[in-house]
């Protein structure tokens, strides 16, 4: 399926930006399966100078051999799921509405949308050191919807993004003016 | 002294497997689903399934040495005492 297809992508509509949280927020959980890798050589290691005898019963070395082959798969999948989570949650906005994807885990997804036009206020903010060397940070967008605020995390290059979803959202109010539905629907 | 066929032991991974590759799959299909098909996806779908199938063979190379045929037995009381009938006696 295509995203337009999965957005309901309308006629007049096209997509202005598509985008994902910063790839750099994935090396912490890149690290930490690289420690998981590495455990169970530290546990055989640690078991071979102090519990050799272990490695003596043919039954146990199959029991641990197959525990060791489901917690290396265990781990990938580990990884897995979370690089979908990542590369899952997407904010995608159009010429029309901004639409925010979020993967939470393998059975869980919220997605939320709110009309450009609807927009009253965005707060980019960027904290921290890593944040501010990578230039990603945290978009609160506040409507006048239902959903009355958005909060996107970890989005790339917050300040720019900030002005242009105004300078979009201007545009559409000019086109709703325009056309009479912004004030009724306001 | 109880007596047990070593397929067994292969249970718990047959089980892990199918619930590897059913979340495996539920993963692939969302990323169809949101039109998130794209090289980068691909690249990491591919490095993920070969990495489980490496796992997957490693450890049947391990484990395909043992007798899976004959069964065997251990006292109640701790599988770290537990003694195989092709243990050369021990």
């Amino acid at each position: 399926m295509l995203l337009s297809t999965f957005i309901h992508q309308k006629t007049y509509e096209k997509i202005v930006y598509k985008l994902r949280k910063h790839p750099i927020i994935t090396v912490p959980s890149l690290l930490f399966f690289g420690v998981l890798l590495l455990l169970p050589t530290v546990f055989y290691w640690f078991a071979a100078h102090n519990f050799a005898n272990i490695f003596e019963n043919e039954i146990l070395i199959v029991c641990l051999t197959l525990l060791a082959g489901i917690y290396y798969l265990a781990a990938g999948l580990f990884y897995f799921t979370y690089f979908v989570n990542f590369y899952l949650d997407l904010l995608v906005i159009t010429n029309d509405r901004l639409l925010h994807i979020e993967q939470e885990g393998v059975f869980s997804r919220t997605i939320s949308e709110v009309d450009l036009y609807k927009i009253q206020d965005i707060t980019s903010t960027i904290n921290g050191f890593i944040p501010s060397l990578f230039d990603f940070g945290d978009l609160l967008i506040q409507t006048a919807g239902a959903v009355e605020k958005f909060m996107i995390t970890n989005v790339p290059d917050p300040e720019h993004l900030r002005q242009h979803i105004l300078d979009l959202a201007e545009e559409d109010r000019k086109f709703h003016n325009a056309n009479g539905t912004a004030t009724s629907n306001i | 002294m109880l007596n047990f066929s070593p397929i067994l032991l292969l249970i718990p991974f047959g089980v892990y497997l199918f619930i590897h590759f059913s979340l495996t799959l539920i993963n692939i299909r969302h990323i169809f689903k949101i039109g998130a098909v794209s090289l980068t996806s691909f690249i990491f779908t591919f490095i993920f399934l070969f990495y489980s199938f490496a796992v997957i063979s490693i450890t049947w190379n391990l484990v395909s040495d043992f007798p899976w045929n004959q069964p065997f037995s251990f006292e109640l009381g701790g599988i770290i005492n537990a003694s195989s009938s092709f243990d050369n006696g021990q």
